[in-house]
C-alpha cells in the first residue's frame, strides 16, 4: 500500500517522511521504555535538599498510624469512661459477607478489643478477640495468630500487661504479615476501620469530657485522613463500597478544613495547640463521623 | 530507478527503527515486578532479608512498646530521589524511633525528619543523618520537641509559649542519591536492560506505656 502510494507522488512522500519517521523513532523509543518518569511528581522546598531531587510518591501505603492500643489508651487517659454498648457488638462478626465490610470491621474490632483491654474488661475483650481471629481467617490473614493465641489470652486475664503484649503481637504480626505479602490494599481498609472508630472513641469523649487535648488530638486524626482517602483511592478494586467510604471520609476532612475557626489558622498555630473550634464545629462534625461509623459497621 | 532509491531508504529506516529498539534500555525492568526469573529470586531473597532487619529494628525499641513499622524499599536511579513515610503520633506521648539500615548496601542515603510534609516550604528540619548505610540509629521523640522549640524560641515565642508546642505527625524523608546506571543483557529476550540497585531501610516507632496500670 505504501509503494503504490510512494509511486503517486514521490517528491511530497519523502518529504513527508522525513517528518513522519524521526516522530514515529521518538514515539518507539518513549513506549519502549527508553525515558522512565516518575508517575507522581510534586513540588518540594528545594533549599534543604541535594539539587535536584524529584519526590516519588510511594506505590506502597508510606503512613504509620498509632496503634490501637494507644488510641484507646489516649481516650481513656482524656476520660471516656467505657461503656460496651458504644462499641461494635462483637456478635457483628457473622454479618459481614464483602470481603470490603469484613476487612473495614477487622479494623473497627482491632480498635474496640484495645478498648476493652486498656479498661481491664477481658471476658468482652475475648469476644473481640475472637471477632477479629474469625475476621482474619475469612479475609486471609489467618497466619496473624499464633495457633494458641486465644488460650494464651485466657491464660493471662487478670494480668494486663500480658493482654496488652498479646495485642502488641498481633499488630505486630498484622503489619509484618501485610509487608511481606505486599497487602497494601488491605492495609488501607483495615486502617480506614480502625481509624473510623478511633474518631468515634474521640466524639463519644468529647461529649463527656471537655477538653482540650481531646480537640487537638481529633484534629491531627482528622488530618490524617487525608492520607487514608488517598490510601483507599489507590485500592484496585474500587467497588461502590470503597467509594462510598472514600467519599465519607472526604467530605469529614473537607469540613474540619473549611471550619471558621480551622481556616484562619497556620500551621505555627497547629504546632502551638491553638486549634479550637466550637460546640457547633464539633457537633456537625461528630455527626458526620457517627453517621459513617454507622454505615460502616452494620 | 528513483523508486527503488525511495524504497530502499524507507527499508534502512524500518531497520534502524527495529534497531533503536531492541538496544533501548529496558528502565521498565526497574519496577518492582521483575519478568526475568533471576530478578524474581533476588526480589524475593532481599525480602527475606529485609524480614531479618525489621526484627532487629523493632527489638531495638526495647523499652518501649510497638506501635508500628514501616520497611521503605528503593530502587536508586539517575536522578536524585526522595520517599517520605507520614507517622501520626498521639499527642503527649513519648516515642522513641528506630531504623535498620542493613538494606542499605549501595550508596549511602540521608535521613531527614520533619515537622510537615515535602510540599510544606516552612518545615521545621528535627533530625537529620548523613550517609546511612549500613548499621542501625534511633532517636526519641523528645529530642524532636526540643528542636521544634530551639526553632520557635528563635522566633521570639515565651517559655509559656514553647511549653504547649504539639507533635502530632513527624515526616520522614529517605533522600536516594543519583547512580549510574549499569546496563547487562535480559537472557529470554536479548535486549539491553538496567541493573537494578535496590535498597532498603526499616522503621519501627515504640511508645512509653501509656498509664493503662490502674
Amino acid at each position: 500500500m505504501i509503494f503504490v502510494y510512494l509511486n503517486f507522488n514521490k517528491e511530497r512522500t519523502m518529504k513527508k517522511l522525513r517528518f513522519v519517521l524521526p516522530c514515529v523513532l521518538i514515539v518507539a523509543f518513549y513506549s519502549c521504555g527508553g525515558v522512565e518518569e516518575p508517575t507522581n511528581t510534586v513540588h518540594l522546598d528545594q533549599t534543604q535538599l541535594p539539587n535536584p531531587t524529584i519526590i516519588e510518591e510511594s506505590s506502597d501505603f508510606a503512613f504509620a498510624p498509632p496503634s490501637p492500643l494507644e488510641i484507646a489508651g489516649f481516650f481513656k487517659q482524656a476520660g471516656l469512661v467505657y461503656d460496651p454498648s458504644k462499641l461494635n457488638p462483637a456478635s457483628n462478626k457473622d454479618n459481614y459477607n464483602t470481603k470490603l465490610k469484613k476487612s473495614l470491621n477487622f479494623g473497627v474490632y482491632a480498635t474496640d478489643l484495645a478498648t476493652c483491654v486498656v479498661n481491664n474488661q477481658i471476658a468482652d475483650a475475648q469476644g473481640y478477640l475472637e471477632a477479629i481471629q474469625h475476621l482474619s481467617d475469612e479475609i486471609g490473614m489467618q497466619n496473624i495468630f499464633e495457633q494458641e493465641t486465644i488460650e494464651k489470652f485466657k491464660r493471662n486475664i487478670g494480668n494486663s500487661d500480658s493482654i496488652e503484649d498479646i495485642l502488641t503481637n498481633i499488630q505486630m504480626s498484622t503489619v509484618e504479615y501485610i509487608e511481606l505479602n505486599g497487602k497494601d490494599d488491605l492495609e488501607v481498609i483495615y486502617f480506614a476501620g480502625a481509624w473510623i472508630e478511633g474518631m468515634y472513641l474521640g466524639t463519644l469523649t468529647l461529649t463527656e469530657q471537655d477538653s482540650k487535648n481531646i480537640v487537638q488530638q481529633l484534629a491531627s486524626q482528622i488530618e490524617f485522613g487525608n492520607r487514608i482517602a488517598k490510601g483507599l483511592q489507590s485500592v484496585e478494586d474500587q467497588d461502590p463500597e470503597i467509594k462510598f467510604v472514600r467519599q465519607n471520609i472526604d467530605e469529614i476532612v473537607e469540613f474540619y478544613k473549611n471550619c471558621e475557626s480551622i481556616k484562619g489558622l497556620s500551621e505555627d498555630d497547629k504546632d502551638l495547640g491553638r486549634i479550637e473550634m466550637t460546640d457547633e464545629e464539633l457537633n456537625s462534625i461528630s455527626k458526620l463521623i457517627v453517621e459513617l461509623r454507622t454505615d460502616m459497621i452494620n | 530507478m528513483v523508486r527503488i532509491n525511495v524504497q530502499f531508504k524507507l527499508l534502512a529506516y524500518v531497520l534502524l527503527m527495529g534497531a533503536l529498539v531492541a538496544f533501548v534500555p529496558d528502565q521498565k525492568g526497574d519496577k518492582k515486578k521483575k519478568s526475568s526469573k533471576s530478578g524474581l529470586d533476588e526480589a524475593a531473597e532481599f525480602k527475606a532479608q529485609v524480614a531479618g532487619y525489621r526484627k532487629d529494628c523493632k527489638a531495638a525499641l526495647k523499652p518501649y512498646r510497638y506501635s508500628f513499622g514501616r520497611t521503605t524499599y528503593f530502587n536508586y536511579k539517575s536522578y536524585n530521589t526522595l520517599k517520605e513515610v507520614e507517622v501520626a503520633l498521639i499527642l503527649n506521648s513519648s516515642y522513641k524511633f528506630t531504623f535498620n539500615a542493613e538494606g542499605v548496601t549501595v550508596d549511602p542515603i540521608q535521613v531527614k525528619v520533619y515537622n510537615k510534609p515535602s510540599n510544606y516550604n516552612k518545615r521545621i528540619l528535627l533530625f537529620e543523618k548523613n550517609s546511612v548505610s549500613g548499621g542501625s540509629f534511633e532517636f526519641t521523640s523528645e529530642q524532636l520537641v526540643e528542636k521544634m522549640k530551639e526553632n520557635y524560641r528563635e522566633k521570639g515565642l515565651s517559655d509559656y509559649e514553647l511549653e504547649k508546642i504539639l507533635l502530632s505527625k513527624v515526616y520522614i524523608d529517605y533522600i536516594i542519591p543519583a547512580i549510574d546506571e549499569e546496563f547487562e543483557e535480559d537472557e529470554s529476550t536479548g535486549r539491553r536492560k538496567v541493573i537494578v540497585k535496590r535498597g532498603a531501610i526499616v522503621f519501627a516507632s515504640g511508645y512509653e506505656n501509656l498509664a493503662m496500670d490502674d
